[in-house]
Order: structure tokens, then sequence, then C-alpha cells
């Protein structure tokens, strides 16, 4: 003898062959969104259980609708088919059990809020939107400074020798005025011009350095968020941290949509995200294909003897794979990532020491052999 | 089907007079009706394009697949007074308007999920007389299956809203419609109905199917 077992959002029920009800166990009213959300995590929830033993006596077969595997459960005589007869049964009849009231919308809605909370919380979605902030800030931070360059030379033309972005902002937006930034830093400027003294129009002044103000501003707070990056990379992802650095991987995770799914994708996919464009032109024209994405900022890859760089690139996506892995599902921390690393890049350098042939160089080889040999017949093809 | 027609638009009776909910224009007469923008909705365009065999009562099921923020969904809470609206919604951004909408308009059932995997949604959802699909996506005619094969009663329908330019940006809008027809019929399907949406939407088609037993 066979049973059916489904849920809905009131409990599980329990049904014979006959589609009679010969069990039910209702989740206590204020416990209902509990249940249906740890459902939804894969757990098996108490009333499963108790209803899974109350039938397990009267029959030997009980097929189940779940969300879980069969090894899960803890009772031989259970199959999952989803969906089953009884589930059919009981989809095409709510009205019968009493399922149609008001308060189900509220159900409903407690649960679609229950789940968008916890979409909103996972920690990777704060990451991906701080990187992708430091990526606009760092656009706007040098446009900006173009222009106060522009602007203030009007005022000192002589601090163009500063090429520094950083010290630039810094000595406008501090000191005041020319003479201050000249004593701020005496060694910079030539000392003819100390003497020259022109006279500026102070609400011009002002407003330059209150411009100046804003944009130092910016840089302090893209530097907390570096900061931020750093610290939440060390909590949700050490060992991709470890190995390719803050910013990098928190550039993959972004790139990728979240932690999980950077976990799940191949090493190949790692390899060459970033350059999707490549990619494409190679798959719609057969292009030579892309080495490396967003991983060619690693130092090692980029720092590399270009004939090796493919090598590295492709071993690097490899060790990330690995690495991102083991923050998601095992949580445990492997301080040798880097080092392991390390070694193995120079165990490439050293066993390929120089360039070989490239795969373009063949390709032109292969086509005038082949040309060759297809010189007689090219008068039949030609177009 | 309670639609009107109110100085050559389209309305539906507001289920909760005096709000709009996309600042949608509202007409005061006998009762307050809320005119029902064919460039904000397929379903208004198909309507007003002349789409014929579909027929929700007051008490119809209604499974919506890609609610968005509840622009078309509210006119059909309009109509299904008492029946309900399974709106599946995948980002959590435009799930939260849905909620909210939900407060107002008791029959709307909002969830969260994905439609491309019903199965995620099997134990909430009972079976429905329409499931509606407008998710704009590559593989919408597969989803769109799927969920009719676990959702439909007996005697329902599926209205499928294609955007060509979803599917393949480079493919003529002609052989994509044909080719998602094709894919239909092949799975036993019945097209019942074919209507354009031109002009209110580019390169849009909405099917009437039913399941062919």
């Amino acid at each position: 003898m066979e049973c059916y077992i489904t849920y809905c959002i009131k409990g599980y029920l329990a049904f014979n062959s006959e589609n009679e009800l010969i069990a039910e166990k209702l989740f206590p009213d204020d416990e209902i969104i509990n249940r249906l959300s740890e459902i939804d995590n894969k757990q098996i929830v108490k009333e499963e259980l108790e209803i899974i033993e109350e039938v397990s006596k009267d029959f030997d077969e009980i097929i189940i609708e779940s969300n879980k595997r069969l090894s899960d459960y803890d009772n031989d005589k259970i199959i999952i088919k989803n969906p089953n007869k009884a589930g059919e049964y009981l989809r095409n009849n709510y009205a019968k059990f009493d399922l149609n009231q008001e308060d189900i919308t509220r159900i409903y809605q407690n649960l679609a809020i229950y789940r968008i909370k916890k979409e909103s919380a996972s920690e990777d979605k704060h990451l991906i939107q701080a990187i992708n902030s430091i990526d606009e800030i760092d656009e706007s931070i040098s446009k900006l400074i173009e222009r106060i360059r522009e602007w203030y030379a009007l005022y000192f033309p002589e601090m163009e020798i500063i090429k520094n972005n950083e010290t630039y902002i810094k000595l406008v937006s501090q000191n005041k005025t020319k003479e201050k930034i000249i004593e701020a830093k005496p060694d910079a400027f030539p000392s003819e011009i100390i003497d020259i003294d022109e006279d500026i129009n102070p609400v011009d002044l002002e407003i330059m350095n209150n411009y100046a103000n804003s944009i130092y501003e910016l840089q302090k707070s893209r530097k907390n968020l570096e900061n931020y990056i750093d610290k939440k990379m060390e909590s949700i992802a050490p060992n991709l941290r470890l190995l390719i650095g803050p910013t990098l991987g928190a550039k993959l995770i972004s790139h990728a949509g979240g932690l999980k799914r950077l976990a799940m994708y191949p090493s190949s996919t790692i390899q060459i995200m970033g350059a999707e464009k490549a990619l494409f032109r190679h798959l719609k024209s057969g292009d030579r294909p892309p080495k490396y994405g967003l991983i060619y900022q690693h130092p090692q890859v980029r720092g590399a003897k270009w004939w090796n760089r493919g090598k590295i690139a492709r071993m690097l996506a490899g060790r990330i794979s690995l690495a991102v892995r083991r923050d998601v599902f095992t949580k445990t921390f492997d301080e040798n990532v880097a080092d392991e690393f390390k070694l193995k890049v120079e165990e490439i350098e050293k066993n390929n020491p120089f360039p070989t042939k490239t795969t373009k160089k063949r390709k032109e080889e292969l086509g005038k052999s082949k040309k060759r040999k297809k010189k007689g017949k090219k008068s039949k093809k030609r177009r | 089907m309670n639609v009107y027609f109110k100085d050559g638009n389209i309305a539906t009776k507001n289920l909760n007079p005096g709000t709009s909910v996309y600042g949608e224009e509202l007409i005061q007469e006998d009762c307050e009706y809320r005119i029902w923008n064919p460039r904000r909705s397929k379903l208004s365009a198909a309507l007003l394009n002349g789409l014929e065999n579909l027929e929700l009562d007051e008490t119809s099921k209604v499974l919506y697949l890609g609610a968005s923020t509840g622009t078309t969904v509210s006119h059909i809470s309009d109509i299904v007074i008492n029946g309900r609206i399974y709106a599946v919604e995948f980002s959590p951004t435009t799930a939260k308007k849905l909620v909210q909408l939900s407060h107002q308009r008791l029959n709307i059932a909002p969830i969260l999920g994905d439609a491309t995997k019903p199965k995620g949604y099997l134990n909430i959802v009972e079976k429905v007389d329409l499931v509606y699909c407008d998710v704009a996506q590559p593989t919408q005619t597969e989803l769109f299956m799927k969920n009719m094969n676990l959702f439909l009663k007996d005697g329902g329908v599926g209205i499928l809203m294609i955007k060509a330019r979803s599917i393949d940006v480079v493919q003529k809008p002609k052989k994509i419609f044909k080719e998602q027809e094709k894919k239909l019929i092949e799975k036993g399907f019945k097209i019942i109905e074919k209507v354009k949406l031109e002009p209110y939407e580019k390169d849009h088609i909405a099917l009437l199917v039913e399941k062919n037993f």
C-alpha cells in the first residue's frame, strides 16, 4: 500500500491512493512563517517527521513531495516525487480544505518579506555595492581633478610641477593661499616665483578651496571604502583575499554577482571573466580566445613574461576556484594558498624560459601549406 | 469580464477606491474606474488590439509570472475580485513594491521566487485558471510550459507575452515568433489566439495558449 504526503501553507497532509485524507499535521498559527522558511532552507520540520512516523506504520511506500534529498530522510520507505498525486489533488481542491481565507494573504506577504530580507541581508551584497562605488568614485575623482588643475592654474600655474594627484589636492585644500602652499612644500618650487605677488579676489579663492575640499573628502571616503572592503573580504572570503588581494577578489565577486555564484563557476569562466567582449568575438569570428580577463590585474599575471601569462592565468584561475570554494563550503582557512601559488609560478617560469611558437604563427604556417595544396583547385572555387 | 470602455480607453473598477497604483487616471462615475494604460501594461495592449478569448470572472485564480511592481497585477486584481493572484517576482527590490500593493489588495499573494524553478513555489500555489507569463527572458517559453504543466487547471488557459528582442536581438521577430510557436505546439499546447502589440509595444506578441489534451 502506498500513501502520498504533501504540504501547503497550512501544514502537512497525507492521502491514500484514493485521494482520501488519512492524516494531517497543521503548523501552529504563529509558527507558519518559521516552518515555511525552514522548509525553504531544506530542513525537515517537526510536522513532517510526525506525519511520516504516523503513516509509516500502515503503509509500505511513502511518496512525498519534498525539496530535500532522499538521504536526508531516515526512513527507507520514502520515495521523493515532485509533484505527486496528492499534491495535484490538493492544489486542484484548495477550497475543500478550508484554505481560502483573507488572512492567507498575510501569510504570503510575510513569507515574501522574509525572503526579501534574507536576500538583502547576505553580506556579499554590501561588498558588491562597495566595490562598484569605488570604481565610480575613481572615475569622478579623476574628472574633478582635471577640472581643479585647470582652474587653480589661473591663480597658481606653477602647481603643475606636482604630478601626484593626491598631494596636489591635499596641498590645495589644506593650505589656503599660494604662500602657504609654498611654505608647506618649499623644495618643490623654484625660488624665483615666491616674489611674484598677484592679487586674487578672495571670493574666487574661497570657491576654489571649497571645491578642492570636497575632492579631498571624496578621496577620504574612497580610502574608507577600501578599508571596509578589506575587512569584509577578511570575514567572508579570507582565502580569496590572501590569494589575490581584497580589491581584485571583490571585483570578481561583484562580476559574478555573489560569493556563492563565484564558487559555482568553473575556473575557465573565472579565467576570462571581464574579457567577455573578446570571448564573444572569438566565438563569432574565430579570433583567438582571450587568455585572461579581470585576473590580468594580479601582479603575478601582469608581471610575467608574455609567453607564460596564459599558463599562469589558467593556473591562477584554478587556484581562485579552489580558494573560493573553501571560503563558501568548508569555511576553513589555508594560510599557504598564496605561497603555493608563487612556487607554482616560479616552476612555470623555470620550465618555460623561452617563448615557443605562438598559435598565430603556427596558423599562418598552416594556412600557407594549405594554400599551396589548394592552388590547383583554386580556380574552381573562386567566386 | 469586468473591463469597461471609457472614452477610448479601457478601464477596470477600482477595488481600492481613492488610490491609484502607478499614477494612472481615475474616473468617477457611478463607481470609480482606473484607466488601464496600454503603454504600461501588455495585457491592456493585447485587449485593445482585439484579444477576444480571454475570460476572467470574479473568482478566477491567476498565476502571474514576472509581476514586477504590479502594474498589470493591480488591474487583474480589479477583475478577479474574489479570486486570487499568485504574483511571482524574482528581484527582491521590485518585490518590495509588490508586497506593499498586496497590503491594499487582499487578493494578491506576493511570492519572491524564480519562475524558471517552479518547484520552489510548488506547495504554496494552487491550480489556476490563467497562467500569465511576462518575464522577457530568452528561455521564457520553456519556463512558461513548465509552469503550465504544474499549475494549470483543466480548461484553463495561459498567456505568453513574447518580446522578440529579449529572445534574440539579431534575428527577425517574425522568425522568433514562429520558432516559439513551434516549441509550444511540439510540447502539446494549442495556440488559440495571436495578437501583436503594435503600436503600443514594438516587436511583441501575445499568445493565448491552452493545453491540448
